[in-house]
């Protein structure tokens, strides 16, 4: 059985990319058979987030529009034999696609795929209607801000009133000292106020920019946010897995062995 | 012991607030801008009808109540006291 997740946000800059990449490379690592769908026509970046830029021969429009096979367009990750990318057009833009069209693609590629990940592009026009029209499944990814946490709830309404039942929240780029000291909403705050499932908590984490400017998702990896990302996934397969204990990475002790460890 | 927190609210805590207010406000279709007009006019009618003075005590309470998609109905309440 195949499940088809759309990650979305609202808000531009939360990070919904990075968690695309990051969860399929966690559901690979897991022996799960991924494919990640760029929606985001025109603005394309999940290629590089990846690392497979410089792999891409064919994309979305192409296969919607019917100049290649489903089968040609997709980029194998070579790192896990199991997670595949299908990279959105970089010169058409959003009008370029339907809802029906992409009913009809997600549903192609369910016969393959155990996971669909689709990377919502932010707004709620048409790339967003594109995005969710396929989906089955919903996570919105939000930062403990006042307009991200806005945009999430307006966005949550939206995908409700399309008729999605499973939507679950993803809390990124949280920052335990600022939250120690009253600087930041914690974890609870926003959880309470948009009332839905919680599906994981991501720190802000230098190794996060590291690994995207490297065009090598850290999900799995042996930092905070690594671990965070694959305790996602395994909730994503339905797991019930723990919170992970954000505090412990402000324990001096465990950075300075985390630093040899690197090494 | 955090001294600044002693004088005013950590922005965390403005944070929750100011979402909460704005969160409600958009949920609802309704502004706080919206609900001072509201109260102004409801004072200009029943000025109208009432001599209002100091001994004549009006309390008005205004439930203005939606439903919305999550099937949870959110509720803000006008209330205009002693005109």
């Amino acid at each position: 059985m195949s499940e088809i997740i759309v990650v979305t946000s609202g808000k531009g800059g939360v990070g919904k990319t990075t968690a695309v990449a990051n969860l399929g490379t966690g559901l690979a690592k897991l022996n799960k058979k991924a494919v990640l769908v760029d929606t985001d026509i025109g603005l394309r970046n999940l290629d590089v987030v990846m690392g497979l830029e410089n792999r891409i021969v064919y994309n979305l429009i192409d296969v919607i529009e019917g100049n290649c096979r489903l089968k040609q367009s997709l980029i194998r990750d070579k790192r896990y034999p199991n997670l595949y990318l299908l990279p959105s057009a970089q010169t058409r833009d959003k009008t370029a696609v339907t809802p029906e069209q992409m009913i009809k693609l997600t549903e192609d590629l369910a016969e393959h795929f155990d996971y669909i990940l689709l990377d919502c592009p932010a707004g709620i026009e048409q790339g967003f209607k594109n995005a969710v029209a396929g989906a089955g499944r919903a996570i919105v990814v939000t930062t403990p801000e006042v307009s991200a946490i806005r945009d999430a709830d307006r966005i949550i309404g939206l995908l409700e009133a399309n008729g999605l039942k499973k939507i679950d929240l993803l809390i990124n780029r949280l920052r335990m000292d600022m939250i120690r000291r009253g600087d930041m909403m914690s974890m609870e705050d926003v959880v309470e106020i948009l009332g839905i499932n919680l599906i994981g908590a991501v720190p802000d984490d230098e190794s996060v920019v590291i690994s995207t400017n490297q065009g090598e998702p850290l999900a799995g990896n042996d930092t905070k946010a690594g671990q965070a990302y694959l305790n996602i996934c395994r909730r994503i397969m339905g797991e019930a897995v723990p919170l992970l204990d954000l505090n412990k990475s402000s324990n001096i002790l465990t950075k300075f062995t985390g630093l040899f460890k690197k090494n | 012991m955090n001294f600044k927190g002693f004088f005013h609210k950590n922005s965390g805590g403005i944070a929750r607030d100011r979402l909460k207010v704005v969160l409600l406000s958009d949920r609802m279709k309704c502004s706080p801008e919206m609900t001072r007009l509201i109260k102004r006019d409801i004072v200009r009618v029943l000025e109208k009808y009432l001599e209002i003075e100091d001994t004549l005590n009006v309390e008005v309470r205004l439930d203005i109540t939606r439903k919305i998609e999550q099937g949870v109905k959110n509720v803000k309440t006008i209330q205009i006291k002693g005109l």
